[in-house]
């Protein structure tokens, strides 16, 4: 809703143009932010050869739909040794699953932990629980990969093998979430980086139109739902969306903890072939040795445009969660303009 | 790590007593405190805290995957300390989170103030399209496509504008500017901005306008200050994010050339592949280390709470305890 | 969720060593700090000396395999009605599992590429049973008597004898996989396949056209230049470069790998390095490199593309460039594909080994160092080290079935449907381990691809093998320094267009490397270290004095003389 520009006087010339001209810088990044989707698009349609010619094609010069087939096709047991068994859809059924699952419990999860911190601590207490909360994101996750994976196994001992009871010859009992949805679930519900989201936004809210509330005599869970939510419906579905990429966007996690074919993940398997087709890191004997058995993917030419597909596969959830989350956005707006 | 850290010390708790008009008892307003706190305490204990000190623990060992294990005190942080490589893929990690933040930081947050001035069908579409997702590792791949020097795409506009063949991602020199520009595709940021920039209520503005602020004077009074705690929190994100980019370099140039986009934690999944899993500990602990500084110089040199008057001096930092 | 049962300790499967991350965990449950830490013990079982005789019928196993490979479980039916060779892979599969009865196959997804993801999975006790064990070795032969020597794979040299593996194999084939894979005698899997590795591939017609020599074996990173210039027209770039062959030119071709290592007495690490020492001859060798890149823009070589070996496979194929460095295999698969080697034949109307030709490696940039820097590559399979006895036994058994009877009645039924021998002599099976198989398999690799590649395979095979430290010094169980340093200099080197100081880049790289090296320690005595580096460079002494004469005069003796003896004492 427009705040910056005067309300009065909305069809001056001068106010027209400069509205025209942020209109018009608006529109020029557009384009040249679309650039890069336009070309990844294009080269999916691109035959094979196209793809490397040089100079590149910008248009091209014969659209096929050859790559999007080819890779269409990989889950068809088409293969010798295959990288992924079951249809496309039950991959997407597992990850909505998993992904609706830790978002719909992350974020209340994270919203309340971020509104305590924000507002019902204060001092040493507040800032040494801030520290708690973001200080886990400060170390690659590669490192703590072993041991959180050894803790799916024999929950809640991070090793391989659950220790004995002491003084009897029986190992202590424990609960085994690997290969289980949850595996992947219950370590997405709480997120740094969406507690760092929530925590910068209800620092935003003036103290005062809490302690208002708190003065009308609402509990504080209430103040919570009554006051605080409302006002946060627009960073809700952006925190919504930011955590469903990151769940529907994860792979090594996922590869590492389930492996029972009917319950892998979309980006599992885009994520395999991805790295199959795109063969970064793998040495020469590597890449040739892997071409056992699936010769026919590698050798239909499958390259750039392939890769280009999974892309664009990997991305149309992402996608569409960012259609619903820009609804929410703009009823924001809409109650907002009420005001 | 222990839990009790979260409980309020005396003096905030007397803060908490005299900011709170409502007076309740101390474990009343403890329990609410859990209440709020406790789930997302014992999540991020569990699956964040726990699993990094076993890792911590290892890393004053000789651990391996399998097989005896012996402790070794600090002589992996030694080892770590004294390769060059590290210290060189730090300065990596560190420049390109310099220049990932001088080249993309500021344009969402821009982006998302103009956004806001569109009538409401202009700005449903064009958000659509500013903020057009991909993922992750797709954007590496269109990228490395499109640097490449023979067939790019970036190749034949260059020449096609009458520069000389470019190096791109194979000059140590522009290596880690090619690999930061991506990031002003990605499409989160200004989504969040523009969330944060909805609670500024109207009568801001409506009260600046009648006081005679212009454009310019309006962003930078309201807009940017209302927006400051999440601008800043974004930054801390950028940071810590920035310093441990990873995935970028080792798909679009696996280091090189000659280590010029090897990050630290390139160098962390280095040693790791080389099964010398108490080092990349190590080394990733140092990371922490220094994550942790520059977080805490951040928090520590930057005002966050827009309502609270500005802050002068270091003494008054120290003493006032309840900003954080 | 399962709520897992406890067990009595009695009954655990298999002894491991792992003693370890059970007691950091503890530690990190208590937060109590590190206290014994290193009071693990160890409860291997003690290997016997007598090879046991096989099981005449296999106990009850289930083994978990991977739809990645090796073996994948028995396709349905409705996948082998899809296409015929998963048709085939099921027969041979079937009429196992049908002989063995006993023992069931169970389907897992694990990413058996992915080195993290398998080393996890190994960590842990969810491995499968079977998999590739260059992969958890990063492909080198270090990194897997690495991997081994951390107990990643389970000891089957008992299986080893019992299956007389080491009998059945080609000679070639032995000699790597004794060298390669043994590690102080004992053996932690099983061999695969076998190649010759990488060679470049140039267009035979072409060079005929042009009224120039066909390459041969012995010639000159020089020669290759000058070829490539040569190449070098019709819109028709003349090779295109992957960041591992570049590396041989330095690491191989030059002898920068041996010349540039030296024993180190002082300790604790063995080894120093110094590549100043033949400072010129390596700033040739580069300059060389760099030439056809930079002056005579006549190589691709771009870091995006990197070793990726498709791409200048599709490219060859396609026609848009004359010569490629890629493993063999890049030729000798996929013939009928759409940028696959015969499409190029059918372009060029010419038999496929008259258009394509392939050479070993060039020798260093004067002929010296040696013939060739080609080396025999063996890739073998390792077993889950959790598999008790029987199960160990059912799927090496699997994989020796699989890659000999099953080979060959799995060959024989590829030739009765495609009716062509390429598909049966096709990619990493071009060269098969076990003589049984080569002589079971209808036709050879010369009928399936012609005499002329299939001679210069021949050819390359048979080249003298450069000693390696790795098959005298007894194997390192503690991990040493990374190669980053000295990746970082090639990449440089190759991608980077300003000039590069060589000279300096290689003291740098020397002091970067010693600067490391400083912070580990040998698990082997100096002793039986300095034994075996002896032997080391005696056998590469003998090995240059036959194959690379002047430079073993000029170069190298006097090198040694100088460096290295001394050191050994």
């Amino acid at each position: 809703m427009p705040a910056l520009l005067p309300k009065v006087g909305m069809r001056q010339p001068k106010l027209r143009y400069s509205r025209a001209a942020i209109a018009g810088f608006l529109g020029i990044g557009v384009l040249l932010h679309l650039l890069p989707f336009y070309y990844i698009i294009s080269t999916s349609l691109k035959p094979g050869a196209e793809v490397v010619r040089n100079p590149p094609t910008f248009i091209p010069s014969a659209i096929t739909f050859d790559a999007w087939k080819l890779v269409l096709r990989i889950g068809d047991e088409s293969q010798i040794v295959q990288l992924v068994k079951e249809p496309f859809w039950v991959y997407f059924a597992n990850s909505a699953f998993i992904t609706v699952i830790a978002v719909g419990i992350g974020l209340p999860v994270t919203a309340l932990a971020a509104y305590a911190n924000s507002k019902l601590q204060s001092g040493r207490g507040a800032r040494v629980s801030f520290l708690f909360f973001i200080g886990t994101m400060m170390v690659p996750f590669v490192v703590t990969l072993v041991p959180m994976y050894l803790l799916t196994l024999n929950f809640p001992f991070t090793m391989p093998d659950a220790p004995m009871i002491p003084g009897t010859d029986t190992e202590f009992p424990t609960l085994r979430l690997w290969d289980t949805p949850w595996a992947v679930i219950l370590p997405a519900i709480f997120v740094p980086f969406n507690f760092l989201l929530f925590k910068g936004f209800f620092d935003t809210i003036p103290n005062s139109v809490i302690n208002a509330a708190r003065v009308d005599g609402g509990s504080e869970l209430n103040i919570f739902r009554r006051i605080v939510m409302p006002m946060a419906v627009p960073v809700f579905a952006v925190t919504a969306y930011m955590s469903f990429g990151s769940v529907w966007d994860n792979f090594l996690w996922q590869l590492v903890t389930l492996q029972s074919p009917e319950k892998v993940t979309m980006s599992v398997a885009t994520y395999q072939l991805i790295e199959r087709l795109s063969t970064a890191g793998s040495t020469g004997g590597g890449a040739a040795a892997q071409a056992e058995g699936m010769g026919d993917l590698l050798n239909s030419g499958l390259t750039w445009n392939g890769m280009m597909v999974l892309a664009i596969l990997q991305s149309i959830p992402i996608f569409i969660a960012f259609l619903v989350c820009r609804e929410y956005l703009l009823r924001g707006i809409k109650i907002r303009g009420l005001k | 790590m222990t839990t009790d850290i979260v409980v309020d010390d005396d003096a905030a708790a007397a803060e908490a007593d005299t900011r709170q008009p409502t007076t309740s008892s101390r474990s009343r307003r403890r329990r609410r405190l859990w209440i709020f706190l406790g789930p997302a305490l014992l999540l991020n204990l569990v699956w964040g805290w726990y699993p990094l000190a076993t890792s911590f623990v290892l890393s004053f060992t000789d651990a391996r995957l399998r097989g005896d294990v012996t402790f070794t005190g600090f002589e992996s942080y030694e080892r770590m300390i004294n390769d060059p490589l590290v210290a060189d893929a730090f300065r990596v990690s560190i420049i390109f989170a310099v220049l990932s933040i001088v080249l993309t930081f500021v344009v969402p947050i821009f982006v998302a103030i103009l956004l806001m001035e569109m009538p409401r069908r202009t700005m449903r579409w064009m958000m659509l399209l500013w903020f057009l997702p991909l993922s992750s590792v797709g954007t590496a791949i269109l990228w490395r496509y499109v640097y490449n020097t023979d067939y790019g795409l970036l190749q034949s506009i260059a020449t096609g504008l009458g520069f000389d063949r470019q190096p791109f991602l194979n000059s140590s020199d522009q290596v880690l500017f090619w690999l930061v520009i991506p990031g002003l595709v990605l499409y989160g940021p200004g989504l969040i901005y523009l969330a944060t920039l909805q609670s500024v209520p109207t009568s801001y503005y409506e009260a600046a306008e009648i006081e005679g602020a212009g454009f310019w004077r309006k962003i930078w009074t309201i807009s940017l200050p209302r927006m400051r705690p999440v601008i800043l929190m974004m930054l801390m994100f950028a940071v810590i994010g920035n310093l441990q980019q990873f995935e970028w370099p080792k798909l679009m140039t696996n280091g090189g050339p000659g280590g010029a986009s090897r990050t630290a934690v390139m160098y962390v999944y280095d040693i790791l592949n080389q099964l010398r899993y108490a080092d990349a500990t190590a080394l990733s602990i140092l990371l922490f280390v220094l994550i942790m500084l520059i977080v805490g110089i951040m928090r520590f040199a930057i005002r966050e709470d827009p309502d609270a008057p500005p802050r002068r001096s270091l003494r008054e930092f120290v003493t006032r305890k309840g900003d954080l | 969720m399962t709520i897992r049962i406890p067990r009595a300790s009695g009954a655990r499967p298999i002894l491991t060593r792992r003693s370890f991350l059970r007691a950091s965990a503890g530690v990190g449950i208590v937060g109590a700090g590190l206290v014994s830490l290193s009071a693990c013990s160890s409860d291997q079982d003690d290997p016997s000396g007598e090879p046991e005789p096989l099981p005449t019928e296999l106990a009850d196993a289930t083994l978990l395999v991977s739809d990645a490979g090796p073996y994948k479980a028995v396709p349905d039916e409705a996948a082998q009605a899809d296409d015929p060779s998963n048709k085939i892979y099921a027969d041979t599969l079937q009429a196992w599992l049908d002989e063995n009865p006993a023992v069931k196959l169970e389907a897992a997804n694990v990413d058996v590429w992915n080195k993290d993801a398998m080393v996890t999975a190994i960590a842990g006790g969810t491995a499968p049973a079977i998999y590739y064990a260059n992969v958890i070795g990063s492909w080198n032969n270090e990194g897997i008597k690495q991997a081994f020597a951390q107990q990643l794979a389970a000891d089957t040299t008992d299986l080893v004898a019992s299956f007389d593996v080491v009998g059945r194999m080609t000679d070639t084939a032995r000699m790597v996989w004794e060298r390669n894979w043994g590690v102080d005698g004992r053996y932690y899997g099983a061999p695969l396949t076998f190649s010759i590795g990488e060679v470049v591939h140039y267009r035979r017609d072409l060079v005929d056209q042009l009224g120039l020599p066909q390459p041969e074996l012995g010639w000159t990173w020089a020669d290759l230049r000058a070829l490539a210039l040569a190449l070098n027209a019709d819109g028709r770039k003349g090779i295109m470069l992957r960041t591992s062959p570049m590396n041989y030119a330095f690491k191989t071709a030059e002898g920068a790998e041996v010349l540039g290592r030296l024993p180190n007495p002082d300790g604790p690490w063995w080894w120093r390095y110094d590549y100043g020492l033949q400072a010129e001859a390596h700033a040739e060798a580069v300059a060389n490199i760099r030439g056809m890149i930079f002056e005579d823009e006549s190589a691709l070589a771009d870091i995006g593309t990197g070793d990726d070996p498709w791409a200048p496979r599709h490219a060859f194929n396609r026609g848009e460039i004359a010569m490629h460095i890629n493993s063999i295999d890049m030729l000798l698969q996929g013939p009928d594909a759409e940028d696959g080697p015969v499409a190029l034949a059918d372009r060029a109307g010419l038999p496929l080994d008259d258009v394509t030709g392939i050479v070993a490696l060039p020798a260093g940039l004067n002929g010296n160092a040696g013939p060739s820097s080609c080396e025999n590559i063996l890739q073998a399979v390792s077993f889950d080290p959790e598999l008790g006895k029987d199960e160990l036994t059912a799927a090496f058994s699997l994989h020796m079935y699989m890659n000999t009877d099953g080979q060959v009645s799995r060959g024989k039924a590829q030739f009765d449907a495609a009716q062509d021998l390429r598909s049966v002599w096709q990619g990493a099976r071009a060269y098969p381990v076990f003589t049984e198989v080569i002589e079971g398999l209808p036709g050879s690799l010369a009928e399936g691809w012609g005499e002329k590649i299939a001679a210069s395979v021949g050819e390359i095979a048979e080249l003298a093998q450069r000693p390696d430290p790795l098959w005298f010094i007894p194997v390192e169980t503690n991990p040493g320094p990374g190669d980053e340093a000295l990746n970082d200099a090639m990449t440089k080197w190759w991608y980077e267009p300003s000039e590069p100081d060589v000279a300096g880049d290689l003291d740098n790289l020397s002091s970067v490397r010693n600067d490391q090296a400083a912070s580990f320690s040998s698990s082997v005595p100096w002793d039986d270290f300095a034994a075996g580096a002896s032997e080391y460079y005696d056998a590469l002494a003998t090995h240059w004095e036959e194959n690379a004469p002047e430079f073993h005069r000029d170069t190298f003796e006097p090198w040694l003389e100088e460096h290295v003896r001394p050191a050994l004492g």
